[in-house]
């Protein structure tokens, strides 16, 4: 009888034993963890891939700063980097503006989703956005001065290109 | 009192078993989270962003090259995969990698203490 107890006491121990070691794991897993954020950093380079992306497609659209409209697909027109041969566009959003040097439209091209913008809006709202500042879209525009070539005519115009790029997450 | 004996000398022996089985469970939390100590993460990711901004900005005929004894640390291994430049510092085995958008074709040349990213 008494050998059947102390087995008993001895399972016993051993079940404390146990339960002990996992709730010191727990512990062990949850300070290490929560400090193991404090060295997390992240390194946002969108705003100069946004850069890098505008400068080449200027130079795709106008080599010499002389832009051929009549020799652009009207089908591109909505997949402009396409054109370009960029690839892995799915974070990106580009929209080109060319006017004539009196401001008056001559053709938009663009690629990607607008619906972008709308995210670099709330964050421009300057809403309270510090807890998901990774995810505010790095951005460029620039304007440039070119000649459009139209019909056998040269005439001067500006190019307006906005660069929008989302997070990778 | 031999009774009292044996049960202190058991009751020291349990602490010590726990103790040491405290210090191992602690011990193979600090590895697991020595990788982060250490912030090859953030080498990693510098190293990878860096490269992936040279290489869209990168016309025909570019050579980078990256010495495997870096600022950034070790770099054990650097590769193109996928439109996405991985790079692995120090004892590191996964990379989310970093993609890049240029049109032209990217390969890694591995040599002793360097790596060639040759841009065609």
């Amino acid at each position: 009888m008494r050998k059947k107890n102390d087995k008993r006491g001895v399972i016993g121990g051993g079940i404390i034993t146990i339960y002990r070691l996992v709730l010191i794991s727990l512990i062990a897993f949850i300070i290490l963890g929560l400090s193991a954020v404090f060295y997390e950093y992240y390194i946002d380079v969108r705003d100069a891939e946004a850069g890098v992306l505008a400068r080449g497609v200027m130079n795709c659209l106008a080599p010499e700063g002389v832009f051929d409209l009549d020799s652009f697909p009207q089908e591109r027109e909505n997949r402009l980097l396409d054109y370009c041969g960029v690839k892995n566009t799915g974070r990106f959003y580009v929209k080109i503006n060319i006017t004539d040097f009196l401001g008056n439209g001559i053709k938009i091209l663009e690629h990607g989703d607008s619906g972008a913008m709308w995210v670099r809006a709330i964050f421009e709202a300057e809403a309270e956005t510090e807890e998901i500042a990774k995810y505010e879209p790095g951005y460029f525009d620039r304007e440039y001065n070119v000649i459009i070539e139209h019909e056998s005519e040269k005439l001067n115009g500006t190019i307006f290109v906005e660069v929008l790029v989302s997070h990778e997450f | 009192m031999e009774m009292l004996k044996k049960k202190k000398a058991s009751l020291l022996h349990q602490v010590i078993m726990h103790l040491i089985l405290i210090g191992l469970i602690f011990a193979l939390f600090f590895m697991a989270t020595a990788g982060r100590l250490n912030s090859n993460g953030v080498k990693q990711q510098v190293l990878e962003k860096q490269l992936a901004l040279l290489i869209d900005s990168a016309v025909p005929g570019t050579t980078f090259i990256v010495d495997k004894v870096n600022v950034n640390g070790m770099i054990n291994n650097l590769e193109v995969k996928e439109g996405k430049i991985f790079a692995y510092v120090g004892s590191q085995t996964f990379s989310k990698g970093y993609s890049y958008f240029t049109k032209y074709n990217i390969n890694i040349e591995k040599q002793e203490a360097k790596f060639l990213v040759r841009v065609k």
